[in-house]
């Protein structure tokens, strides 16, 4: 809306209503996980007299769903801007000043109905009749709780400076902003239902920031960016963070020497140095929101004949004033390039350094301080990596058309410093592995009948992990470390060393490619992922371990007919202490390649839409997840447990009028 | 154009007026400052260090004592961490008692407690003229001194409590900072801290009362604090660590450059007998003495005559889940005593004769558990005794409900008594207060006992309290012989010690300074292998149930590995 011939004003509102039902007892995951803990044969889903049937042990997935009750979230989001511009070309030509504040506001209550249900379990009788366990559960009737689920109030208030303006062959823009942002949080991060004073406290940000770039005849390209910023979260002098970046570019295919150079039609130089601040650490481990403030609790005693409890006051983690914002300096490299008119190609290097990140501070503070040391700014980790992008593009002027599309990034990141507590056995520290490195045991191989034969005389000869009786069979793990740093005999904590990769894969790549011949059109997404370790846990793969069913990665079980030829361990009917460590023996491969989309679709003749007053209309096939090659036998890598990818096939027409 | 320079001067305004104060909006913690202007809020200070008093029954890893650390009992399950005292796989890293940090922490509330008692506000009451503030002012004047006598005595046992597991260590006294150089923290020697201990444990048994029933004290509420008493008994305890072998005996050490950390400077060992002696004396002239009650259920009390002190806890009943027989519900075997412990019990003759246990005696060994010291049947389950609620006989023997070859049957063939609360059910989730006993009467006797026999063999005195123990009521042990020899009453009281104080955390520390690691902690742990008769008769035989290990270094405790990397004063003790 204008206001007037400078002044001009917008006005932004927008808002939702969202509702949506489940069954009360219904989560993904627990359905899931029900689903794959259940042997098969455990109890009917009805029972002959149409009850539920059930066990105390397991409950019943599809009653879950369909008697428990159900639960109603409904939440409300409200949007709302005003902004107000002010051209102040009686100043300087391309000068404007503009404010502005929102409201924006979400509210989620839940409407809770809860009942249960009985189960029965069956067993037959001497007869041959069909009897009933007492039931497990009781019918209840529907009762309801009221509840908010999640809520957040939030307020900016923004005010900006903005430049712009062409001189010759200059142009030259500037912006300098101020913010003011606060917002009440209160949900699942400070769970609704036990709140505490600290559950509403409003997060506040003050910041200012500035950008500064000028451009020269479209060839060479400079970026100046400071951004000041300032959060509640830390002491007063520690609140402000300065940030900033620079940034050019070159692109030398406008210079003359290049300019009609029929082989490179377009080049691209680019770097850029910044430095970010990250205030978001409560997260990442601090105990408390306020690490700068000191705080009191806990420590009661007893006196009296009554033994009467009497409070105490005693000192939680020393204060930490000093702490403030984790810091990333970023620096990337890249160029982009045109050759031989179809071939884009792009390639680009980064490396971060994290520093001031917030971690223990075990290595830096004796325990005789006496008291328990607070998060310091102390840790450091550096990740390197590149992309790399390849486009291929024909003529569009001819009736067949394609593209393919190759890209690729990798990375490799490390923990340079993790303050770490010390450890007997040296391979455990943390500082130098990658981020998310696991630490296990090393699994090499089954114990054999002599093995068990010599534990008999010295325990220690075979080391294996304490508290469980071994047997052949059973998964023999290296002995690495113990007290005195040397192996030991025993199997424990000491033991574990860097086993496998981190889960997130370091090396992706994916291909895109795309046809078109007349109306006809075919499009392939693959990606392909390495250099990832998954797990194999829980119920689908750890046979009849928390009272769960058996699959079929189990099939060749040790037994002594199969002992050189066996992949999977002596089964045991229960909780098998020994097997079932976290070790390397559950750990795979998590490389894959996958066929993430495939599309092919045919747009019918113009002539024969027209008629019926369709501009154009196409007919399509679509199917996600189609096929997958991983080493993994029994799952797919992404997703072994929980909730399934989901392999999807989509048929379309899409009609433009 | 005025008119545009103002409307941008608006716009400027409006932008710095919204810049929020980034100060939190509201204050949900008590700060130091708050605390320290309330004197009801620096009295929870001072409980907060009462509640750094060490409790013995759930010890190590929330489960075993320190006697399974000693020849004392073998705790069951075998991942607990006290098992690396005796596998000898403890160290400088691995350290299954760790309380460097613990002890440090309640001496760092000390000192921060006694710089808060000087901030108190009393101003309400000391600028009311009226008689009733007066007197109130005064009596939270008295009482705030009262209090610097008790915490200033805790942080000495705390100190006491370091030193005896390390020697010399860096006396404390101010609040360390982040800022404060670590590397410039040294350890005192052994002479300092023990003579800094027994200087405040003298100058706050001039300053508190004698016991909780003493005014200013009122039993009702004031039962389990600081007192006199406590201060006098914990100096007759450190000066009779300072007279023993271990901390006059610096050989040990190979060679150790630095002895001051480890010993005392070579002096006439008969004073420092005497001092204990002395020390003990004051304890025993101070009051009239109780009369030395029951026994059994003494540990299941906080309040009884003979307790000098005794660190409080809420009820509870995970003492008994932990350390009932495996075959009661809910029971995990726990803390189960050696055969080692069952033979110091002496056996009674007559009512004037009691001799040593003697497993080679036929009458003796067939039927063992008869005519006992009643102090074995106070602390030790014994094989086809009755136990528990709802109570039946225990039945340790093999392919009985509670013996092998049940997974995590007592592999000792014994279970703990003492301590328990054989009232409690704990399927109906029955529970009871287990408070620890850190200082009563017959440990003041025997060390009396002890101290006095190093110095003044044959004085009349050392029977005389050695038989006030023995004789207790309930147990009636036959009283000694006289004419012992200085020898003989040295193993006499020594073993009283013992069998008096089974499972109280003091075998630990009597053998290391009575310098006999090697001879019962390095030798292997003994039980007993029940099997019933076809008339349900029981033949018992001795056996070994695990090696143990002792080397000379585990005399005192390693220094923490990650304090002296960081704090590189810091000597590490002798062989480590």
């Amino acid at each position: 809306m204008t206001l007037s011939k400078r002044l001009s004003a917008e006005f932004r509102i927008a808002g939702s209503v969202e509702q949506s039902n489940n069954p009360n007892a219904y989560t993904t995951g627990g359905t899931f996980g029900l689903l794959a803990q259940l042997p098969p044969n455990a109890f009917p889903v009805y029972n002959p007299n149409k009850t539920y049937g059930g066990t105390s042990l397991y409950s019943n997935p599809v009653a879950n769903l369909l008697s428990t009750g159900f639960a109603q979230n409904n939440s409300r989001t409200i949007l709302s801007s005003l902004k107000l511009t002010e051209q102040l070309d009686f100043l300087t030509q391309g000068l404007s000043i503009s404010g502005a504040v929102s409201i924006n506001n979400y509210f989620e209550s839940g409407s809770r109905k809860n009942k249960q249900y009985p189960r029965y379990s069956i067993s037959k009788g001497v007869a041959g009749d069909t009897l009933y366990s007492p039931s497990v559960g009781q019918l209840t009737s529907l009762s309801g709780t009221e509840e908010t689920l999640d809520q957040y109030r939030n307020l900016i208030i923004q005010a900006f400076l903005n430049y712009k303006r062409t001189f010759g062959r200059s142009d030259v823009s500037g912006m300098l902003m101020f913010n003011s942002d606060e917002v009440t949080v209160f949900g699942p991060a400070s769970d609704p239902a036990v709140p505490t004073a600290n559950s509403t406290d409003p997060y506040k940000h003050n910041g200012g920031a500035g950008r500064l770039t000028y451009a020269y005849d479209n060839k060479y390209i400079a970026e100046v960016s400071v951004g000041y910023m300032g959060t509640e979260i830390f002491a007063p002098e520690k609140r402000y963070g300065f940030f900033p970046s620079a940034s050019v570019g070159w692109i030398a295919s406008s210079e003359n020497f290049l300019k009609n150079n029929e082989s490179i039609n377009f080049l691209k130089f680019r770097g850029s140095y910044g430095l970010v601040g990250n205030d978001n650490i409560v997260s990442q481990g601090l105990t408390s929101r306020y690490a700068y403030t000191p705080t009191f609790g806990g420590g009661g005693y007893f006196f009296g004949t009554g033994n009467t409890a009497v409070g105490g006051f005693a000192e939680n983690a020393i204060a930490n004033p000093n702490i403030t914002w984790e810091k990333e300096r970023t620096l990337n490299v890249g160029v982009d390039a045109t050759i031989f008119k179809n071939l884009d190609v792009s390639f680009d290097y980064f490396n971060r350094e994290r520093s001031d990140i917030v971690v223990a501070s075990n290595s830096t503070t004796p325990a005789f301080l006496g008291v328990v040391t607070p998060s310091l700014n102390q840790g450091k980790t550096n990740s390197q990596g590149f992309d790399i992008l390849l486009r291929y593009r024909s003529n569009s002027q001819k009736a067949l058309q394609f593209f393919v599309e190759a890209n690729m990034s990798y990375f490799k990141n490390k923990i340079v410093f993790n303050a770490e507590s010390v450890q007997l056995n040296t391979q455990l520290y943390a500082t130098g592995t990658s981020v998310g490195q696991p630490f296990g045991l090393k699994a090499i191989g089954f114990y054999s009948a002599d093995d068990i034969a010599k534990r008999l005389i010295d325990p220690k000869s075979v080391p294996s992990v304490l508290t469980e009786v071994i047997k052949a069979g059973d998964i023999k793990y290296q002995d690495i470390g113990g007290p005195e740093g040397k192996p030991d005999g025993i199997i424990d904590g000491n033991d574990r060393m860097m086993i496998g990769n981190p889960g997130l894969p370091n090396l992706i790549a994916g291909l895109n490619a795309g046809l078109k011949y007349k109306s006809f059109d075919f499009n392939l997404v693959f990606q392909a992922v390495t250099n990832n370790t998954v797990y194999l846990g829980g119920n689908y793969f750890q046979a009849f371990q928390s009272n769960g069913q058996i699959a079929p990665i189990a099939l060749n079980r040790w037994t002594p007919e199969t002992a050189n030829t066996a992949d999977y361990p002596r089964l045991s009917s229960k909780d098998n202490l020994n097997n079932y460590q976290f070790s390397s023996f559950w750990q795979r491969d998590g490389s894959f390649i996958k066929l993430r989309s495939a599309e092919i679709g045919y747009t019918l003749p113009t002539a024969l839409t027209t008629k019926v007053k369709i501009n154009t209309a196409r007919i399509f096939v679509t199917g996600t997840n189609l096929f997958t090659i991983s080493k993994i036998e029994y799952g797919d890598p992404e997703s072994l447990t929980g909730y399934p990818v989901t392999r999807t096939l989509t048929l379309g027409l899409k009609i433009n009028l | 154009m005025k008119k545009y320079i103002y409307i941008s001067f608006f716009w400027l305004a409006i932008a710095f007026s919204a810049c929020q104060d980034l100060d939190r909006d509201f204050v949900t913690t008590i700060g130091r400052k708050e605390i320290e202007q309330s004197f009801g809020n620096v009295q929870s200070l001072l409980n907060a260090i009462y509640s750094d008093i060490p409790d013995g029954t759930l010890y190590i890893g929330g489960a075993a004592m320190m006697s399974s650390a000693t020849d004392e009992s073998e705790f069951t399950a075998e991942t607990n961490p006290v098992q690396s005292f005796n596998t000898g796989s403890w160290n400088a890293i691995n350290n299954p008692d760790l309380v460097w940090g613990t002890y440090y922490r309640g001496i760092r509330k000390v000192n921060q407690f006694l710089l808060s008692t000087g901030k108190i506000n009393l101003d309400p009451w000391k600028l009311d003229p009226s008689p009733s503030a007066q007197s109130v002012y005064n009596t939270n004047l008295a009482t705030i001194k009262r209090w610097t006598y008790e915490a200033r005595y805790l942080r000495a046992y705390f100190y006491f409590e370091l030193v005896k597991r390390y020697g010399g260590v860096p006396i404390i006294n101010n609040t360390l900072t982040l800022e404060d150089d670590f590397s410039a923290i040294k350890r005192n020697s052994l002479n300092e801290c023990l003579q800094f201990i027994t200087a405040e444990c003298d100058s706050a048994a001039t300053q508190l009362p004698l016991n909780t029933s003493t005014l200013p004290y009122v039993a009702a509420t004031d039962l389990g604090r600081v007192t006199k008493l406590t201060a006098l008994a914990l100096k007759s305890r450190v000066l009779l660590y300072a007279a023993s072998d271990l901390f006059n005996t610096p050989s040990w050490a190979g060679g150790y450059a630095n002895p001051e950390l480890i010993s005392l400077p070579t002096a006439d060992r008969s004073a420092r007998w005497k001092a204990a002696s002395d020390a003990a004396k004051t304890v025993i002239d101070a009051s009239a003495l109780p009369t030395l009650g029951q026994y059994k259920s003494l540990f299941n009390t906080f309040n009884n005559a003979e307790i000098i002190f005794t660190r409080s806890n809420g009820a509870s009943n995970q003492f008994e889940r932990i350390n009932s027989p495996i075959g009661f519900n809910l029971g995990q075997s726990g803390n189960t005593p050696s055969q080692d412990l069952v033979d110091a019990y002496e056996v009674k003759v007559n009512a004037t004769t009691a001799v040593k246990f003697n497993w080679n005696d036929p009458a003796m060994a067939a039927n063992p558990y008869a005519n006992r010291d009643p102090r074995l049947g106070f602390s030790i389950i014994t094989n086809n005794s009755s136990f528990g609620t709802p109570a039946r006989n225990v039945q340790i023997w093999n392919g009985g409900l509670d013996g092998k070859p049940i997974i995590n049957a007592s592999k000792t063939g014994y279970y703990l008594r003492k301590y328990q609360i054989e009232s409690l059910n704990l399927l109906n989730g029955n529970t009871g207060v287990h408070s620890w006993i850190i200082f009563r009467y017959p440990e003041i006797y025997l060390n009396y006992a002890e101290a006095l026999n190093e110095w003044s063999p044959g004085n009349a005195d050392i029977k005389k309290y050695v038989d006030i123990v023995r004789t207790r009521t309930g147990v009636a042990m036959p009283p000694l012989v006289t004419g012992l020899s200085q020898a003989d009453m040295r193993e006499k009281i020594r073993n009283e010690k013992r069998v008096e104080f089974a499972f109280e955390d003091h075998r630990f520390w009597d053998v290391r300074r009575w310098m006999q690691g090697p001879e019962y902690f390095g030798k292997p742990l003994t039980g007993v292998d029940i099997v019933r008769n076809a008339d349900n008769t029981f033949k018992y035989t001795p056996v070994k149930v695990e090696d143990r290990a002792f080397n000379a270094k585990m005399y005192l405790y390693p220094i923490p590995q990650s304090d002296l990397n960081i704090a590189g004063s810091l000597i590490q003790n002798p062989l480590w």
